[in-house]
């Protein structure tokens, strides 16, 4: 039936249904949309695996209402990139899991892709990972910010972070006493 | 969310959830505790997602540890090459740094031909000591203990670190048993060797150390510091006593005893006597041993009835604080000798036969029997 078509119409249907079985499309809440493996996304994405599962993809763009642009761009470079990486078996058996299952190191690419990040751009990352279920990329951007904490003051932890801080004189003497042994520049 | 302006109250409205996750990530306590002193958010989430409790860590002497059911194969930022000796106080670690293999080849390594290789006195190595707490990544040297033991042979062990404050190893007195003697330290300043003191195991009771000696005496050891924070032990002194036999001699008072110590009377070691009659046949035990060789509170019998297999006994101080208010006072803690008699059959694997456990009461100059733990 599709004789009577011209050529060029034919391979650009071919396009779109192939684009329909392997990759899905997502839109952020200022209406970009991005492409992203079915699988990879299936994978990496509770939340996304369990709206591919149920058939709430929308092929002209699932609206995420609650992630912005700039994230959803680094989510799906992270999901790309993570298709594209060799699947390490721990990260796939990561189910036998303790409550204190020791964490798996980030890999090489993922401590890269996470420490070209702004402040800013973490943030919203974090966030987004949170939202779409992403328990690995979870795990490489808090494991990131605690990287930013360690062996830091309160002072300095405030400085990186941009915080103000909101206790007063009186209670900060007494968390400060309270905590005495944790502070190395007393 | 979407907007990017960045605005300074942002991370401390990092969802509590989340933060739970960083705080996972943090390993050293004194990290999440600083954590919590940034902001009142911080603190809040913090609150509910502290680890329920701090499980305590059994660290293995090649640096592995279990807490929590769960197992790592190695204490985060360990140095290399360190064998773990024990733990001194609060998570502090005592290492030895050795290129002594023996030491640090595991137990199935060492099983060669279907036999154990064995430490060899005539091999000697150089160690170096040093304190490591992996909560909060620091680290102290200890060249005094360096000094103290030397070169030795790989039969050499380091029984115990004791650390008289649990927190700050650098400003106060350390312990370690040796195999026969003990050392006082004090990081940085100096140590003093006692040796020839006889006892095999020791523990801090208050600011005084006390030790066990085969016969199941107790004995109290004073350290104190001088002017230049040398350690001395002014006196040492027996607190509890083994009865002695009609017409017996106390071979070792010359080690222990001052002269104005005598104030017991006869009636206090008889009734003794009656409840810990064991003193006579460890006196049997003990003579086997070699000058040179250790007296470590085991001693092996060799039963005829009614199981004719070997039973030994080892006996271990313990310091227990009680569970009640202000459980760190001394008058709440209690010193305990732990009798612990293990059965070995000919074909089968050693058991526990029993546990003896004894109450020191150094008033009374006894080990009192212990039924229940409270």
């Amino acid at each position: 039936m599709e004789v009577d078509k011209g050529k060029g119409e034919a391979e650009e249907t071919r396009k779109v249904a192939e684009a329909d079985r392997d990759t899905v499309t997502l839109k952020s809440s200022d209406g970009k949309l991005f492409e992203v493996s079915k699988e990879a996304a299936a994978r990496l994405s509770t939340v996304l695996a369990g709206m591919i599962a149920g058939g709430s993809i929308d092929d002209n763009g699932t609206d995420l209402k609650q992630i912005g642009s700039e994230a959803l761009e680094n989510v799906v470079d992270y999901c790309n990139k993570h298709a594209n990486s060799i699947p390490s078996a721990a990260l796939i058996s990561s189910s036998i899991s303790f409550n204190t299952a020791p964490f798996k190191e980030p890999e090489e690419w993922e401590r890269k892709f996470v420490d070209r990040l702004s402040h800013d751009a973490l943030f919203d990352l974090v966030e987004a990972a949170n939202f779409l279920g992403m328990e690995r990329l979870l795990d490489v951007t808090c494991h990131k910010i605690s990287e930013m904490m360690k062996g830091k003051s309160p002072d300095q932890i405030r400085e990186v972070f941009n915080i103000k801080n909101d206790y007063t004189k009186e209670e900060l003497e007494e968390i400060r006493q309270e905590l005495a042994w944790a502070f190395y520049d007393d | 969310m979407a907007s990017s302006s960045p605005s300074s109250s942002r991370w401390s409205d990092l969802l509590p959830d989340l933060l739970g996750r960083v705080i996972a990530h943090l390993t050293f306590p004194g990290d999440r505790a600083r954590l919590r002193a940034v902001c009142r958010a911080w603190r809040s989430a913090a609150r509910h997602h502290m680890p329920r409790r701090q499980f305590p860590w059994i660290v293995l002497p090649d640096g592995s540890f279990c807490t929590d059911g769960a197992f790592f194969p190695r204490v985060p930022g360990l140095p290399e090459n360190v064998t773990c000796l024990g733990a001194g106080g609060d998570g502090w670690l005592a290492l030895d740094r050795t290129d002594d293999v023996f030491r640090r080849t595991n137990l199935w390594d060492k099983l060669v031909d279907m036999c154990f290789l064995r430490p060899r006195p005539d091999v000697k190595h150089r160690h170096t000591y040093l304190l490591y707490n992996p909560f909060s990544g620091e680290t102290v040297a200890l060249p005094e203990l360096d000094s103290v033991v030397g070169y030795i042979p790989e039969t050499f062990e380091i029984r115990k670190v004791l650390m008289r404050s649990s927190t700050s190893p650098a400003d106060d007195l350390l312990e370690v048993q040796l195999m026969s003697s003990c050392a006082g330290l004090h990081a940085g300043k100096g140590s003093c060797v006692l040796a020839d003191l006889r006892v095999f195991d020791v523990a801090f009771h208050g600011d005084r150390l006390y030790g066990i000696t085969p016969e199941e005496e107790l004995v109290a050891i004073d350290l104190a510091e001088d002017d230049e924070g040398m350690p001395t032990v002014p006196r040492i002194r027996r607190v509890i006593r083994r009865p002695l036999a009609d017409g017996e001699e106390d071979r070792w008072s010359f080690v222990y005893d001052d002269d104005d110590e005598q104030q017991r009377d006869d009636e206090d070691e008889a009734e003794e006597h009656d409840y810990l009659s064991a003193g006579s046949s460890n006196e049997e035990a003990e003579q086997e041993w070699d000058d040179n060789d250790v007296p470590d509170g085991v001693e092996s019998e060799h039963l005829d009835e009614p199981s004719k297999a070997y039973m030994t006994t080892s006996r271990q101080l313990v310091v227990q604080s009680s569970s009640c208010a202000g459980g760190d006072d001394d008058e709440h803690q209690q010193l305990l000798m732990v009798r612990h008699h293990d059965q070995s059959p000919a074909f089968s694997r050693p058991y526990t036969r029993g546990v003896d456990i004894f109450k020191a009461d150094m008033k009374q100059g006894k080990w009192v029997p212990v039924s229940t733990l409270t």
